[in-house]
């Protein structure tokens, strides 16, 4: 089953990739993903035991997770901004160093959030020991984002 | 039709070059290695979207096939910039903070805010950050 998944996804990127679409082409794409799902496709997707249409319900959630993190991305991006432009930079910066607990289970949702966290100008990931993570900030206005809901939003994306 | 598509990709063009100039200049600006980057490792993920979808935009045009694929090809960079630049920055910031580097903080001592959870007393506390840098300094003497 997941075989078939990792095979679906190489044959679409080949066919993305190539542009060429014509029996040769294709023909080489399947035969070459159809390679690459038989050998290695246990790389992808950690925990078998998950059903497929659960799967789908994660997927299903995660493009209005992505649009949120894009708005807070926008949002964060003009704040350094600001920092950058502004005369007296040394009062508009507080760097600082916070330390949190994220309540995450899985790897993945811990990587998820840390990536997050680091594609949000202004706070960066500098360290995660299980759930715990060590982030610097670089105002306490970018510190206070980080408490906010985006350990909650990811936790509801890869729920049950 | 056409017209309008050239005006919103220059305009998100132009708005992603302005996050870029930005970015340069916090990167000049900012007092330390840490702040630094902040400006030079993720100033330029804002920016890479809005100038990869506004090249997307140029190049889809007419909506032909072949154009709509140079697209997706276009905006596929901008998510590939999306996963690898958070995690070179954060490489970088963990390299130098293992390494000792103090970070500067308004009242000139490193303070560490626990929020939530338990209190966590290991690692990292302030001695420890002391320590790490007197143990940096010595092997600078050597």
């Amino acid at each position: 089953m997941y075989r078939a998944l990792v095979f679906l996804l190489l044959l679409i990127t080949w066919i993305v990739l190539s542009g060429l679409i014509d029996p040769f082409h294709i023909g080489l794409g399947v035969i070459s993903s159809a390679l690459v799902a038989w050998l290695s496709s246990d790389l992808l997707f950690e925990d078998r035991s998950a059903k497929l249409i659960h799967r789908l319900k994660q997927l299903a959630r995660l493009p209005g997770y992505l649009i949120w993190l894009l708005w807070q991305i926008v949002l964060a991006n003009i704040h350094v901004l600001r920092i950058s432009f502004s005369p007296k930079i040394n009062d508009q910066i507080q760097p600082q160093i916070v330390r949190f607990r994220s309540g995450l289970e899985t790897d993945f949702e811990n990587y998820v959030l840390a990536q997050s966290i680091t594609l949000t100008p202004g706070t960066v990931t500098l360290d995660i020991d299980k759930d715990v993570f060590t982030v610097h900030a670089i105002s306490d206005h970018a510190a206070k984002g980080l408490v906010s809901s985006m350990a909650q939003r990811v936790k509801n994306v890869f729920a049950e | 039709m056409g017209e309008l598509l050239n005006i919103v990709s220059i305009i998100l063009i132009l708005s992603g070059l302005v996050f870029f100039l930005g970015a340069s200049i916090g990167i000049l600006r900012f007092p330390d290695f840490y702040t630094r980057m902040h400006a030079a490792g993720k100033g330029d993920t804002l920016s890479t979207i809005l100038i990869m979808s506004g090249m997307a935009i140029q190049v889809i045009g007419d909506f032909e096939g072949s154009s709509v694929l140079v697209a997706i090809k276009i905006l596929a960079i901008a998510v590939l910039i999306m996963l690898t630049s958070p995690t070179s920055t954060h490489l970088l910031m963990k390299a130098g903070f293992d390494d000792g580097i103090i970070p500067v903080s308004k009242d000139k001592k490193t303070k560490i805010n626990d929020l939530g959870g338990p209190f966590l007393k290991d690692s990292l506390s302030n001695e420890s950050v002391a320590k790490k840098k007197t143990a940096t300094r010595k092997r600078v003497k050597k």
